[in-house]
């Protein structure tokens, strides 16, 4: 079994110093990333059965470094050699227990690992004139440590803070010395004292630094508890020592008076509380040269990171300092920032369980700022309305009247230019639309201008009948724009069609006016246009949620008709940004991409054939923020931008990336706002209590150099191959997420979309046969049939959840399993297994649902469920009670019957994993997989003959999969909770009786550094090799070797059984090298 | 989620609320001692991270007040039921879930010491010691608990009068790094195996909680080297959803010269070796019918793990309380006229206590978590 590509949680990370390379530790791969162009250099297989825990670099000699996970340690060396770049590992050593932390001395030679028992290991490598060391210099204590940092003073001792699992934290020094050729150490302890009311997990030294406001150098210790509090120490003074660490817990469990008021506590220099839920690291920024300490960061079990900053107090009776927050980078899913590393300059990388890997630039966060009202002119005045006709130019309208230019191009101070000293009609009323380079304007007495960005000129277009309620351009295909024009009397809307009036053109009149006769209620909040096979079409988008299609020829300029209504196109919520895929002559059809206040992004398809225009919908998923979305824009390099509203944030997302681009406190939705989009962020303008703020953006807040997967672990795994073999992985996670993914080996898996509709962990996900649904299930009976598209413009991938079962979220009943047997494109008979131990099948044709048959197993836990052929029966469940049931449905007059004929206890508790092959003889061969560590072959006809392997994992099984080899033999892979892959060859010899012909023999046996894994899929590589796809805590996909490589294999695997000792020996040992 | 559907949800924790247990662990313990007779001629035992008391608690009532529980108080009548009336033809109805009074029959010199770092509240006959496990201070505080006149100036750490049974449910705040939180637990397991191994008289058992997970298999092979027996066992009342088991060794057999000791415990840094010796062989696959009619397939990697005593070895897995029991993964119709009670103890306090109140303070919600009073 060969690794070929993995998503896992980032439990390392660190900057290499040079080259702009970024080192993870993802399971038990070390990877080297270019940090500039986000491309994986090399990846490299450490230690056999263990995930790395931590890295670091040589400070003097930066491509070299140590790697260290659960009790074992490596050296590295990374090489770069013209386009080459490989990684290259030393011996691997060895400790007796968990390491914490590990820290070479500033000659790179000596490396101090401390272990979780507070005992310090010496490792040295060997070279030509010295035998090197790996041994125990400091004995352990029995208390236990969540955390610990080493630091090297000097050149032979180290400062040492350990953060025990009771909430003290232990400051000691040590001193490694030879002498005659044998190794000792000295230890003193400096301060034992109770820090928190939790568990320590995060403790940081720093070097000899300079405080805010002081002139004394010192010493500081960082630490962060369960109880979420930071502290900041002042350990300057080392002089009080003690010999020996064994007496110093001073008592067992947790101190009855934490808060470091006790006589060896070191003074508390500050306090703060923060993150929502644990926190797991603090580092200290230090900026660059600079020696004083202004800022601290830390990171959470809430996938944040927040950056404080240290200011010296102004009160003399509280703490010395104050920790304020001061930013906070949420560039993780879910829950958890396991790894971080900081550069000198304050670059930030954060690793997390989610398996993105995110690099945030030296903390230099935007700041917003006011623009002054002053600047519109005399008499107090305020801004009305605005939008942006340029880059960094916003016009506005002023309650008094007057129009407005803003230069916003220095970041420190706002221009203006009056274009308009105040006219009548627009004053205390005006409403503005802007497009690049031009702007219309509107105010109370029908008089309709134009802004002209290229002139900085206003003109007049013409008269409107009365005033108008809102503006809305758009450019047209066959040049100029198209303006609509809604009343706020009439139930018509007024479409004007104009030459390209922001050109040097003298023609500024429109050429058409048009009126369009809007349905009853249609509160128009979104226009645009398109031209297919030459006729022109409006779309309008309603306050209601619905759209309206009206078409005009060309030619007949003047007759406007109403083609399509559509209700519900995003519920009843505002349909607030509409945009037309431009078409070629030849195009029958287009797509409208349109968002909504039901927080959704959807597309649809616009097909025109033979004066029958119809709308179909093809995509529509509710976006990670909202509900309000207000916008869309397509980037040059081809991203699909929407923004909008997530609580008080204003939010910009690229559906495309799938990732934040800004997000600003504004305060919420339901206010003045403009934002004009520019590589790496953009300028938002926005109204807050009768002011008005920008801020600029022009660079990401993070960039993701691995995009990472779900939040939490993964339960439901199902792959399909779409038309022309393209194949599409789904997975579904206890985060309540569905992900759809394409696998490409060279850079990793591809989420394509997000489908976020369940309320709770989802149970169980399965393929329609011709990949058209994809059928999920969950917690409290959800139950969603969703149906996928592709060829789709911008997000190439359209789903649409087409159907919620009625009986979604009406108990607490959880469908733990399925089955969807092949049937006709777009009905389906569902057999599924519920919590409370019944069974139901169900047809669903047409979004509708009927009840078929419904019965009771017993009180069990129905598993799974999979339909039956051949042997008369309808159905097979498997229940938490270790058996497997046989169903019969007999037809009925009016219903069916469902009802179990026959049970057979297979295993001893839960079955987890099931999977059938079916025999040429008409019998059918089940595997199971159970919580008792056994897989049952059962050969199911007219009677079940199981044969069991009760030992086949360490752990339960929970998941198999079938890799057909030929007609007398297949090949089965295993897999479970104990992290092992196996693959076992069963030939079935099907002329004896029961299981007498099927015989089992595992063939390898590897490590998976996926943890809680719930499944694994067969898939298809590129070139057309097979895989296995294990899911759980993150995703790793094996590539299956060809049957004749399996022999060679098969020797290794004996290796591997036999071998005497746990993790000591590497899968690749290079020794002797001398770094 | 609220009370009534945590009910729905989790039989056993409305079974523990109406039966009076103070958590659902106390039926783990029953259903354990129902396959394994772990409380067959057992007076002597210690009880490690106790709190909040459920197992000590099955301890009172079982050892000193002499109580028999039998598994009728966790039998799902309706599982039978179902499967007898079907036999019948019959429509299976509602059933009675009450039983009559338990038969007592107290046991005589019966001593129970329950510990654990967080305080407990009292419970009849049974002496309750706040203390670390972990922490060589504790061992002087055991064997005093368990003998008054044990001499606490003597420096002897193994007990007068050793005990039968040891047990541990202890598991710590998991991280969610799976990596660490297994470490952790087998520190924990360890912890609980040293006083064990100071206290547990030849031939006695010691009963704790295990995460199947990876490595597992290391624990299993150590532990077999110091028992006769080592089986790991999931009670029906454990749901299947999770990793947690309980390891059940049993006839305590300390090698040659061994000499239990805090100060040098077992554990990541000190291993047992083993006394068995075995000639390396390729595993050869067997067959077995078994009496049920299944064939089970040996790989023959016993024999092999005899000779990797130290590292791997994959103990026998028991599933134990009778498939009748309620299932704890299963969503349960809950009983005609059924009354959600309150739990028998809040939850104790977390650390993060402080900064709850700071946040309430503030006016922010920080989860909903009812605590108990702080004592």
């Amino acid at each position: 079994m060969q690794h070929e590509t993995h998503q896992l949680p980032v439990t390392a990370v660190a900057f290499s110093g040079q080259d702009d390379i970024l080192l993870t530790g993802e399971g038990n791969y070390l990877c080297a990333y270019d940090s500039g162009d986000k491309k994986l250099l090399a990846k490299q297989l450490t230690f056999r059965a263990q995930a790395i825990h931590g890295i670091i670099l040589c400070e003097d000699s930066p491509s070299t470094g140590v790697i260290w996970g659960g009790f074992l340690t490596r050296r590295f060396h990374l090489d770069r050699s013209g386009s080459g770049f490989s990684i290259t590992l030393g011996e691997v050593f060895s400790t007796d227990d968990w390491i914490l932390d590990a820290a070479l001395d500033p000659g790179s030679s000596v490396l101090a690992l401390l272990t979780a028992h507070n005992a310090l290991w010496i490792s040295i490598p060997h070279t030509d004139d010295d035998n090197g060391l790996h041994d125990r210099l400091v004995p352990g204590s029995n208390c236990i440590l969540y955390s610990a940092h080493i630091r090297w003073l000097s050149d032979s001792s180290c400062l040492i803070a350990s953060g025990t699992a009771f909430g003290d934290i232990i400051v000691w020094s040590t001193a490694p010395t030879q002498s005659s050729g044998k190794w000792s150490a000295q230890s003193q302890i400096h301060y034992t004292f109770p820090a928190h009311a939790g568990s320590i997990f995060g403790v940081q030294i720093s070097p000899w630094v300079h405080f805010p406001s002081s002139k004394n150098k010192k010493i500081v210790l960082a630490s962060c508890s369960d109880d979420r509090n930071i502290k900041l120490w002042d350990i300057s003074d080392l002089s009080a020592a003690s010999p020996g660490l064994a007496q110093v817990v001073h008592e067992t469990g947790f101190s009855t008076t934490p808060g470091g008021s006790g006589n060896a506590s070191p003074p508390l220099l500050a306090r703060t509380m923060g993150h929502i839920s644990r926190i797991w690291h603090v580092r200290f920024g230090i900026n660059g040269t600079a020696t004083t300490l202004n800022s601290l960061l830390s990171f959470g079990e809430d996938a944040s990171s927040i950056t404080w900053s240290l200011t010296a107090a102004s009160k003399p009776t509280t703490l010395p300092y104050v920790l304020n927050e001061d930013h906070v980078v949420a560039a993780h899913a879910g829950k958890n920032i396991w790894a971080v590393d900081i550069t000198a300059d304050g670059a930030v990388a954060t690793g997390g369980a989610d398996g993105a890997m995110a690099l945030s630039p030296s903390p230099e966060p935007i700041r917003e700022s006011e623009i002054p009202r002053a600047l519109l002119g005399p008499g107090g005045d305020s801004f009305k309305a605005y939008g942006f006709v340029g880059r960094n130019a916003l016009l506005a309208t002023t309650e008094q009247g007057r129009v407005a230019l803003l230069d916003l191009s220095s970041a420190e101070s706002t221009a203006s230019t009056i274009i308009a000293e105040p006219l009548p009609e627009l004053r205390g009323y005006s409403v503005v639309e802007c497009t690049a380079g031009l702007a219309f304007i509107a105010g109370t007495n029908g008089n309709l201008y134009s802004y002209v960005h290229g002139c900085r000129q206003l003109y007049k277009v013409t008269e409107l009948t009365g005033k108008a309620a809102g503006l809305f351009a758009a450019h047209r295909a066959s040049g100029g724009f198209a303006l609509l024009v809604t009343s706020v009397v009439q139930h018509s809307a007024l479409l004007l069609l104009l030459p390209d009036i922001s050109a040097a053109n003298e023609e500024r009149l429109p050429s058409t006016q048009l009126a369009l006769a809007l349905p009853a209620g249609f509160t128009v909040t979104s226009f645009a246009t398109v031209t297919v096979k030459g006729v022109s079409y409006s779309i309008l988008g309603a306050r209601n949620g619905y759209i309206a299609l009206f078409s005009f020829d060309g030619n007949q300029s003047d007759t406007v008709r109403l083609v399509l209504i559509r209700e519900s196109v995003h519920g009843k919520e505002a349909v607030t940004a509409l945009h037309c895929v431009p078409t070629d002559f030849e195009d029958e059809h287009t797509y409208t991409v349109s968002t909504g206040r039901d927080g959704t992004l959807a597309i649809h398809r616009l097909s025109i054939a033979c004066d029958s225009v119809e709308l179909y919908l093809v995509h529509q998923l509710t976006l990670p923020f909202g509900p309000n979305i207000e916008a869309i824009y397509l980037t040059p390099s081809g991203g699909l931008w929407v923004w909008g509203f997530k609580s008080k944030h204003f939010t910009v997302y690229d559906v495309v990336a799938q990732r934040e681009i800004m997000s600003v406190d504004c305060g919420g939705a339901h206010r003045n706002c403009a934002f004009q989009p520019s590589e790496g962020g953009g300028t938002f303008i926005w109204t807050k209590a009768s002011k008005v703020y920008r801020m600029t953006q022009t660079a990401l807040p993070y960039e993701l150099l691995n995009s990472g997967g779900h939040g939490r672990e993964i339960k439901s795994v199902a792959v399909t191959t779409l038309d022309r073999g393209r194949q599409i992985v789904a997975t579904g996670a206890e985060d309540t997420n569905i992900k759809l993914w394409e696998t490409v080996v060279e850079s990793g898996f591809k989420c394509l979309h997000t489908l976020r509709k369940h309320n709770t962990g989802i149970q169980h996900l399965q393929w329609s046969t011709d990949g058209t649904y994809l059928v999920s299930s969950g917690g409290f009976e959800e139950f969603y049939v969703w149906k996928i598209s592709s060829g789709l413009p911008y997000i190439d991938l359209g789903v649409i959840c087409e159907s919620k079962h009625p009986r979604s979220g009406s108990s607490d009943l959880r469908i733990m399993g399925f089955d969807l047997p092949e049937s006709l494109a777009g009905s389906f008979e569902i057999s599924m297994a519920y919590s409370d131990s019944t069974l139901k099948c169900w047809r669903y044709m047409d979004k509708s649902w009927q009840l078929l048959a419904s019965a009771d197993y017993l009180t069990a836990c129905l598993m799974d469920v999979k339909s039956a052929h051949g042997d008369g029966t309808a159905v097979l469940t498997t229940a938490t009670d270790g058996n497997i049931v046989r169903w019969v449905s007999s037809d009925g007059q009016q219903d069916r019957q469902l009802q179990w004929i026959s049970r057979h206890k297979i295993h001893q508790n839960a079955i987890h994993a099931v999977t059938s092959i079916n025999l040429t003889d008409g019998s059918r061969l089940l595997m199971t997989g159970g919580d008792d560590n056994a897989i049952a072959f059962s050969r199911i006809s007219e009677e079940v003959k199981t044969l069991l392997i009760p030992r086949a994992h360490a752990a339960a099984v929970t998941g198999l999969a079938i890799v057909p080899i030929d007609e007398a033999k297949f090949w089965l892979v295993s897999t479970g909770i104990d992290q092992r892959v196996k693959l076992w060859e069963v030939k079935v010899n099907i002329a004896k009786a029961g299981v007498e012909g099927i015989e089992v023999k595992m063939l390898q046996d590897v490590f998976t550094a996926v943890a809680d894994v719930s499944g694994l899929e067969v898939c298809k590589l590129e070139g057309g090799a097979l895989g296995v796809l294990v899911c759980g805590v993150g995703m790793y996909l094996w590539g299956v070797p060809e049957e004749r490589g399996i022999g060679a294999i098969r020797g290794q695997f004996d290796v591997d059984l036999y071998r005497p000792l746990l993790d000591l020996e590497a899968p690749e040992v290079k020794n002797n090298a001398a770094w | 989620m609220g009370k009534s559907s945590k009910d729905k949800r989790d039989a056993y924790y409305r079974l523990a609320k109406e039966q009076g247990w103070r958590a659902r662990s106390a039926f783990k313990l029953l259903q354990l001692d129902e396959e394994f007779d772990l409380f067959e001629g057992v007076t002597r035992v210690v009880d490690l991270c106790a709190a909040p008391g459920s197992w000590s608690q099955v301890l009172s009532r079982v050892l000193i007040q002499g109580e028999r529980i039998g598994r009728a108080a966790w039998e799902d009548k309706r599982y039978n039921e179902i499967l007898r009336l079907r036999e019948a033809g019959e429509i299976p109805g509602p059933s009675a879930e009450d039983e009559g009074p338990p038969a007592t029959e107290p046991r005589q010199d019966v001593k129970i010491v329950a510990i654990d770092l967080q305080p407990m509240s009292p419970l009849e006959g049974i002496t309750c010691l706040k203390a670390d496990i972990t922490h060589p201070s504790t061992i002087p505080l055991l064997l005093k608990a368990l003998d008054s006149e044990y001499d606490s100036s003597s420096t002897s750490i193994e007990a007068s009068h050793p005990v039968d049974l040891v047990l541990s449910d202890g598991a710590p705040d998991v991280t969610g790094l799976h990596d660490l939180d297994i470490y952790i637990q087998s520190q924990l397991l360890w912890a609980a195996l040293n006083l064990a191994l100071c206290v547990l008289k030849p031939g006695g058992r010691f009963v704790a909680k295990i995460f199947r997970v990876k490595d597992v298999d290391i624990l299993y092979a150590q532990l077999k080297v110091v028992f006769e027996s080592v089986i790991v066992s999931k009670p029906r009342s454990s749901r299947a959803s999770s990793v947690e088991a309980f390891i059940v060794c049993s006839n305590f057999r300390p090698p040659p010269g061994f000499k239990a000791s805090l100060d040098n415990p077992l554990g990541s840094a000190t291993k047992l070796n083993s006394s068995d010796t075995a000639v390396s062989r390729p595993p050869e696959p067997t067959r077995r019918v078994r009496d049920d009619g299944i064939t089970e397939l040996d790989l023959g990697l016993d024999n092999l793990d005899l000779v990797q005593m130290n590292t791997r070895w994959i103990a026998p897995f028991l599933a134990c309380g009778d498939l009748s029991a309620f299932d704890a993964d299963a969503s349960h119709k809950l009983p005609e006229g059924h009354v959600s009670l309150d739990p028998v103890q809040p939850p104790t306090a977390p650390p993060y206590r402080q900064a709850l109140e700071e946040r309430k303070k503030q006016g922010g919600a920080y989860g909903k978590t009812k605590l108990g009073d702080l004592r």
